[in-house]
């Protein structure tokens, strides 16, 4: 890739490579200030939602609704978030998304571990139509399947039990994780494969042993999109977690209520996104850190 | 240790590609037996037929008296140098040496011990702690070849071990490689396309084309006798110069020159008449029995000189001394180092056919 | 490479038993969450109202030992707890075993089976003590399906004191309503006439009002006529529109408003008419009101002629076909529906009851004695049609209401269209319909 010859030909993208002479020469301001203002704009429009429900939860009720608009907080109330936490269970519900969420996303991403381990060393025809199929299945709307897995869970009495987001979860992402796990098993060295059969290690031993450490980024990205998902998922958390002990975040910032049946509460419905988000935040950047060192050590020709 | 024998090895792959077409060979204990052809012939696949990383389409496999065609490859205790080493990148040098004998659950300190000698011995004691990327070629291959040791397998394969390392490492390994060989007690099967590497460090030499052994034998006899036309030009460097003849009495029309076919040759109207360029007899004044050649190129490889040259209306090669050389020199060459093949491009020996190697 | 699959395989099927055994163990502690005990009633309620039914719980819970009401909190958006009662009525779910519903909800629950006649549990004379119009929104097909709990009214409110300060009486008509409106209005500051326009249910409600007080129909249940197509029908389309950009006493933004929009241009003294719902009244007279004390309420005007008609809103309770304890669950309704439990879930919150004599009750009046009024405009409650396909016809409705007020389309003309599209709908399900 560092060879200018070989890099040439694969990078197709014009404006990667004007970006990459405009830096090196020095010489085009007009071509970073075009860059930095690109930059700021993205940076508005992905951050901005989110940073305009922090200010929002941190105003009073009457700066919220305030004609003409009121932008920053003053003073800064956390009067919110104090109501959010008294009249809700805000940590339980807290707790529930972590526990779902991480217990679909180990279940998935092993499943999907086996699954791309099997259909990257597929011989013969069969994998792209495999892939395909998967590719398929997983277009379908998750809400075609409420009613039937309703069905399923009333009958094995799982109705706020965590098992029943946990499956579901771990089984509607599967095909997610098994294309991005697939793609990155098949990049492996099929020698390492070998070298480890010679040295004796069993399939599944081979997959946590050789596949996913190697494979470690693409792991990790399918962890946090399986993870995010499962944190954010909203119909059947809703309709199968029915008590407070169960219910998952997004459940329970459904029921957060205001005054009256037509006041929305935007105060404390912020203050509970906000709060809600935080974690996959944080969790998001903490792996985000092991993305990085997975690709600077990753090294696999010598 | 005993004996590591194939028999009437078939590998026929799923698109038609007949890869091994009955290969039988043995490979004794402390004896190196070296795969040799050109690209495509096999060589790879024979070996992880016998690793069993693919599956022999008819044949079996035996070590002493057990066959082990059904052992899954974990199982056949085989030491394997993969060409391009695979070495586990996210794991040490120390446990990509030790790996093999965790899964044997070879108790801890003797599985640091046993990484330690193999290390020692390789001289990659101090790299133990790295990862194989902060490693250079020649050391990334001594921990491929430590990763085949340390599990002191009953039979050592190594899939053109050298042919990633540059020249001058390349024959310090090889060197190397020799010697180490010399104390495994195992037997080792070597592939190469390299028939130097070959020459140097065999016991014996399997000469591969197509799928098929065409000549076992110890490099020596391989070079002195080849069993075929083929062996015959693609062992020894520079290759051998070969004439096609008719045959008519007692003498060969050849383009070149007519020469006398020994008493109780075989063969046809048709042969194939070889001789190497180190057995060229060349010289500034008239040879008795010789031909007078013109000499169109010189090519000085320091301790020889490697000439070709025009006979009659073929051309010949000869190593001769290392200097200038007249446009007319004479050439001559012994009777008895001419090499003879029928038109099927079998060795012939006067007294009778066939009568040397193995097959 | 045949054998690598084999073993590939195996590994997989040993994962799988597994994650089976695993599920199976989860199995045992799964239970408890289940329907279950013989002296379980459970309901689902709005999040917010669950504080104001504890007290209601305990004291059943202390009349009937043993028992247990189990009152869930659903989410706050009222069609996402619709959502939540037909899918477990959907798959026969007896964990719900009373339905808390709204008005609207009664005739696609008890069409679709999901809900036990109640009119053997509540004789006449028991029924004749609620309020007629939500007694009659809880029938379908001349079965009582819904006992009312607590109801709601469509309402104008106006500012009392820019009236009487002006020396104008309360508009009767809708041109009076124009004429009073335009005479106080000083926009952008002030606007004439607030009320909800964005395409939801809420637009249809103020329709529904408007319609009816120009002598139009929209649905007849009995018969399943349609009249949006009529003239009247247009007439009060009309006047919604001309309200916003004929003669604009609406602001441009009434066509995205919900309540809460419209309610706090009127609170913040910025509107002189207000249609809304009776809730506005107890945070008109907070403290921290600028308008508390300064204004008045009555039901929508109507055209010469005409009546004045608040759209009937309101919860009320059914027992779900799955219960396993029906007779407990009338009993938690009979319970409810007692004139001190209306007192006690009535006055902290100000909603209005449904038991006529709470009206006349003198500790709900004195907790809110605005009930009084509220009491008197209920006669004029028009309710929206009992039809197992409502959500449908007012899905339709709301579309072509809205395409006239924001899009500019000429009233009759999206009429007609609304009128041609139900009809379609319920002649398709005219069989299920018209039975
Ligand atoms: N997996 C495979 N599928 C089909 N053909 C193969 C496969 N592996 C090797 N071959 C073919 O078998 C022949 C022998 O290959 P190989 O053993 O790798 O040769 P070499 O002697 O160079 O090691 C070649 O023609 C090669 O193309
Ligand atoms: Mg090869």
């Amino acid at each position: 890739m560092t060879a200018p010859r070989g890099g040439a030909p694969r990078r197709t993208g014009g404006p990667r490579d004007r970006a990459g002479t405009a830096t090196a020469g020095r010489g085009v301001p007009a071509a970073r200030v075009l860059w930095g203002l690109a930059l700021a704009l993205v940076l508005a429009w992905s951050v901005g939602p989110a940073a305009w429900q922090a200010l929002t939860a941190l105003k009073p009720d009457a700066q919220i609704t305030h004609v003409p608009t009121v932008y920053l907080p003053h003073p800064v109330t956390w009067k919110h978030v104090e109501t959010l936490w008294s009249r809700k269970p805000f940590g339980t519900y807290l707790a529930n998304s972590a526990w779902v969420a991480t217990w679909a996303t180990l279940l998935c991403v092993s499943f999907a571990a086996l699954a791309a381990a099997g259909l990257a060393r597929m011989p013969g025809r069969g994998r792209e139509p495999l892939l395909l199929g998967l590719l398929f299945l997983s277009l379908f709307p998750p809400i075609l399947l409420l009613f039937p897995l309703y069905e399923g869970v009333r009958w094995l009495g799982w109705i706020n039990h965590p098992l029943a987001l946990i499956l579901p979860y771990a089984a509607l992402n599967l095909p997610l994780a098994v294309w991005v796990l697939e793609s990155a098993f098949r990049q492996l060295p099929l020698e390492l494969d070998e070298a480890a059969r010679l040295d004796g290690l069993s399939a599944l031993a081979r997959i946590r042993r050789i596949h996913l450490p190697l494979a470690m980024p693409a792991v990790a990205t399918a962890a946090i999109l399986v993870f995010i998902f499962c944190w954010n998922e909203f119909m059947l958390a809703l309709t199968f977690m029915t008590t407070d002990a169960r219910k998952t975040v997004t459940a329970g910032i459904a029921s957060v209520s205001g005054a009256s049946l037509y006041e929305i509460p935007w105060g404390q419905l912020s203050a509970a996104i906000v709060l809600a988000t935080l974690p996959l935040v944080l969790l998001v950047l903490v792996f985000e850190r092991r993305i990085v060192s997975g690709l600077t050590r990753g090294a696999i020709k010598g | 240790m005993a004996d590591l024998t194939g028999h009437d090895l078939v590998k026929v792959f799923p698109d038609g590609t007949r890869a091994l077409d009955g290969v039988s060979f043995t490979a004794r204990p402390s004896r190196v037996l070296t795969l040799l052809g050109p690209s495509g012939c096999g060589k790879s696949t024979l070996l992880r037929v016998i690793a069993g990383l693919e599956r022999a389409t008819s044949g079996t496999l035996r070590f002493g008296e057990a066959p082990f065609d059904e052992l899954p490859p974990g199982r056949r205790e085989v030491g394997f140098v993969f060409q391009n080493y695979a070495l586990y990148p996210h794991l040490t040098i120390a446990d990509n040496l030790g790996l093999a004998l965790e899964v044997r659950r070879v108790p801890r300190g003797e599985r640091e011990r046993r990484v330690r000698e193999t290390a020692e011995m390789l001289g990659i004691a101090p790299l133990l702690g790295r990862r194989p990327a902060q490693l250079s070629g020649g050391q990334q291959q001594r921990v491929a070849l430590g990763r085949a040791l340390v599990r002191r397998p009953r039979f050592y394969l190594l899939d053109e071990p050298l042919s990633n390392l540059d020249a001058l490492l390349r024959e310090g390994m090889r060197a190397e490689l020799k010697s180490l060989f010399g104390r495994v007690e195992s037997a080792v099967i070597y592939v190469t396309h390299d028939q130097a590497e070959a020459m140097s460090l065999s016991h014996e030499v399997a000469v591969m084309r197509a799928g098929r052994i065409l000549q076992c034998a110890p490099p020596l006899a391989l070079y002195a006798r080849p069993a075929d036309l083929f062996v015959a030009t693609f062992v020894g460097s520079p290759r051998m110069t070969v004439w096609r003849g008719r045959r008519d009495g007692s003498m060969l029309h050849t383009e070149g020159a007519a020469l006398a076919t020994p008493a109780g040759l075989g063969g046809g109207d048709q042969l194939d008449v070889g001789i190497r360029p180190e057995d060229v007899e060349v010289s500034d004044r008239p040879l008795p029995g010789g031909w007078q050649a013109t000499l169109e190129v010189s090519e000085p490889l320091g301790a020889r000189t490697l000439l070709t040259l025009r006979i009659g209306g073929a051309t010949a090669r000869a190593m001769a001394e290392p200097r200038e050389w007249p446009a007319r020199p004479w050439v001559r060459w012994p009777a008895d180092r001419l090499h003879w093949f029928d038109a099927s491009g079998r060795r012939l020996d006067p007294g009778g056919p066939g009568g040397s190697g193995n097959r | 490479m045949h054998r690598l699959r084999l073993r590939r395989g195996s590994g997989l099927r040993i994962a799988t038993l597994a994650l089976l055994a695993g599920i199976a163990a989860g199995c045992g502690g799964a239970q408890e969450g289940g329907a279950g005990g013989a002296g379980r009633v459970a309901v689902m309620l709005p999040p917010g109202e669950r504080p104001f039914w504890m007290p209601l719980a305990r004291d059943f819970e202390r009349a009937h030992p043993g028992v247990t009401v189990d009152l869930i909190e659903g989410p706050q958006s009222t069609d996402l707890r619709e959502n939540l009662y037909t899918a477990s009525l959907l798959a026969r779910d007896p964990s719900f075993d009373l339905v808390y519903m709204d008005v609207t909800w009664t005739s696609k629950f008890a069409a679709a089976g999901w809900l036990r006649p109640l009119e053997g549990a509540f004789p006449p004379q028991e029924r004749d003590r609620w309020l007629p119009a939500a007694r009659e929104a809880g029938m379908f097909r001349g079965r009582l399906y819904r006992v009312p709990v607590r109801t709601d009214v469509g309402l104008l409110y106006y500012r009392r004191d820019w009236l009487e300060g002006a020396g104008y009486a309360p508009p009767s008509t809708f041109d009076e309503l124009v004429r009073v409106a335009r005479a106080l209005e000083d926009p952008p500051r002030r606007w004439g006439f607030v009320w909800q326009g964005k395409q939801y249910e809420g637009l249809v409600c103020d329709y529904l009002e408007v319609l009816t007080g120009f002598g139009g129909t929209w649905v007849d249940p009995a018969t399943l006529e349609v009249g949006l197509d009529r003239p009247q029908a247009a007439a009060a389309l009309e006047f919604l529109v001309r309200c916003r950009s004929v003669d604009p006493i609406s602001p441009p933004g009434v066509a995205t408003y919900q309540e809460e929009e419209s309610r706090r241009l009127f609170q913040d003294g910025r509107a002189v008419f207000l249609r809304n719902w009776p809730y506005v009244w107890r945070l008109a007279q907070r403290e921290d009101s600028p308008i508390r004390g300064k204004i008045g309420a009555m039901s929508m005007v109507h055209a010469p002629g005409g009546r004045s008609a608040g759209t009937l809103g309101g919860w009320g309770l059914g027992v779900s076909a799955y219960s396993r304890r029906p007779d407990l669950a009338v009993a938690f309704i009979r319970h409810v529906t007692t004139l001190e439990s209306q007192r006690v879930l009535c006055g902290e919150t100000g909603y209005a009851p449904a038991l006529i004599e709470a009206y006349r009750d003198s500790a709900l009046l004195a907790a809110n004695p605005f009930l009084d009024r509220i009491g008197r405009l209920h006669a004029n409650a028009v309710a929206r049609p009992g039809i197992a396909r409502y959500a449908l016809a007012s899905d339709i409705l709301q579309r072509h209401l809205s395409a006239a007020l924001a899009g500019g389309e000429p009233a009759a003309r999206a009429l007609r269209e609304a009128a041609r599209e139900t009809r379609l709908m319920l002649g398709r399900a005219g069989a299920a319909e018209a039975r």
